[in-house]
């Protein structure tokens, strides 16, 4: 009998991956864990909005005026890092951060420091990174302090990186015309300075839009001890151009 | 964990003080109480590791502080755990000046009607923290307690949403 909690976390993209197959099996073959999984699911959608929703709002100036003064305790990371190129690489959107985190469906997430491919054999592009950035061992990221950090900030960190507005350029042009299990990519590159590639996996309706599921096309290395993520994006057609529905990173 | 100490941090206790303030009382000010106390020891915090834990376990003894000086707040537990009520109903609810979309009224106010724990466990889910920062936070020993309880009240705030 498989334990609640561990639907939960699977629901919550928070389950260890050696466990995925057996909890994955487990709830297909019982409608009853299925429920419960499509239920942990909701639960944890609507506590992610509940949350980005109430830090979406304005401090009081009293709160504020203290948020001013601890952020003198630390440096800003970005001077920290100089001429490092982390946030050179992509785009990176605050602005839509929040709005993007109320559209998402989040089957979990593990996003940490920096988004570049990795084979399931070794990490080379990560080792590649390493040399060239020769960050210090005890360097500290902004909002990125480890891989139990709080959803809302692993959905931030993401945004760092992916471009939305230009992936949504490259593809709405073409994808139209890609068949399902092909791939093809944008513009987006990872650190390395390798084109980020995609397959289309599926075609579906929603609410009588045609939406598309698409998938990076190799798992993601998200974060420094990260063993790789998938990320599936849902994009739906509205008034003639996609957008981005929803985001499903999962281990 | 080292945070990144800005408006998101604050905003991030504002969540987690309205699981602690249980609706009746202002979370603003329970989170403004923990600033204070954290800037007053600057010293001693400004490179703690889980600096979010102390602001947390701050807010948490000023709530309690709270109900022994004024018995304004709604509830406090007795040795076992158990939900000892001294509502004052004629107080208002002034985590409603926080304005929300209706789906996540309809949520907030779902959850201020479970125990003290639910609230909790589920203001703290909700403002993303780890089973391993909530046990942390609340102080509960094992790890498995922790997910058991955030299993079931998911499952209660399912069956009241329903």
């Amino acid at each position: 009998m498989i334990d609640e909690t561990k639907i939960m976390q699977y629901a919550d993209g928070t389950l260890p991956i050696e466990e995925h197959e057996e909890v994955k099996k487990a709830i297909e073959a019982d409608p009853k864990l299925k429920e419960l999984y499509n239920n942990f699911q909701e639960t944890g959608d609507l506590l992610f909005k509940l949350g980005n929703e109430i830090k979406s709002k304005p401090l009081p100036q009293n709160l504020q005026d203290k948020a001013d003064i601890i952020k003198t305790w630390k440096k800003p990371i970005t001077s920290e890092f100089g001429s490092f190129n982390f946030f050179g690489l992509f785009k990176i959107q605050y602005a839509g951060v929040a709005a993007a985190c109320c559209l998402m469906f989040v089957g979990g997430m593990y996003v940490d420091t920096f988004i570049s491919g990795t084979s399931t054999t070794n990490s080379n592009q990560v080792t590649a990174m390493n040399q060239k950035i020769d960050a210090p061992k005890d360097l500290k990221f902004r909002g990125m302090p480890s891989a139990e950090e709080d959803l809302s900030t692993r959905v931030t960190n993401l945004y760092r990186y992916f471009d939305e507005e230009q992936f949504l350029e490259d593809i709405n042009s073409k994808i139209d015309t890609i068949e399902l299990n092909d791939e093809f990519e944008s513009s987006l590159e990872d650190n390395d300075g390798k084109k980020v590639k995609f397959i289309l996996v599926e075609n579906f309706n929603a609410n009588g839009n045609d939406c598309k599921k698409v998938r990076f096309n190799e798992p993601l290395k998200l974060s420094s001890n990260d063993q790789g993520t998938d990320v599936l994006l849902d994009i739906c057609k509205i008034n003639n151009n996609y957008e981005i529905s929803s985001i499903v990173l999962s281990k | 964990m080292t945070e990144k100490l800005d408006e998101n941090f604050i905003k991030s206790l504002v969540v987690i003080a309205l699981g602690i303030m249980r609706g009746k009382g202002d979370p603003y000010d329970l989170v403004n109480g923990a600033m204070e106390y954290l800037i007053s020891n600057k010293e001693k915090y400004m490179d703690h590791p889980n600096i979010k834990a102390i602001a947390v376990l701050k807010m948490k003894g000023l709530f309690i502080d709270g109900i022994r000086k004024n018995q304004k707040m709604t509830s406090m537990t007795d040795d076992e755990g158990n939900d000892l009520q001294i509502v004052d109903e004629k107080q208002a609810d002034i985590s409603d000046k926080i304005s929300l979309s209706d789906e996540c009224n309809k949520v907030l106010s779902v959850i201020k009607t479970m125990g003290e724990k639910c609230q909790e466990v589920l203001m703290l889910a909700s403002e993303g923290m780890s089973m391993q920062e909530m046990q942390e936070v609340t102080q509960v020993k094992s790890l498995g307690t922790v997910l058991s309880r955030l299993s079931n009240c998911r499952k209660e705030l399912k069956g009241l949403l329903a």
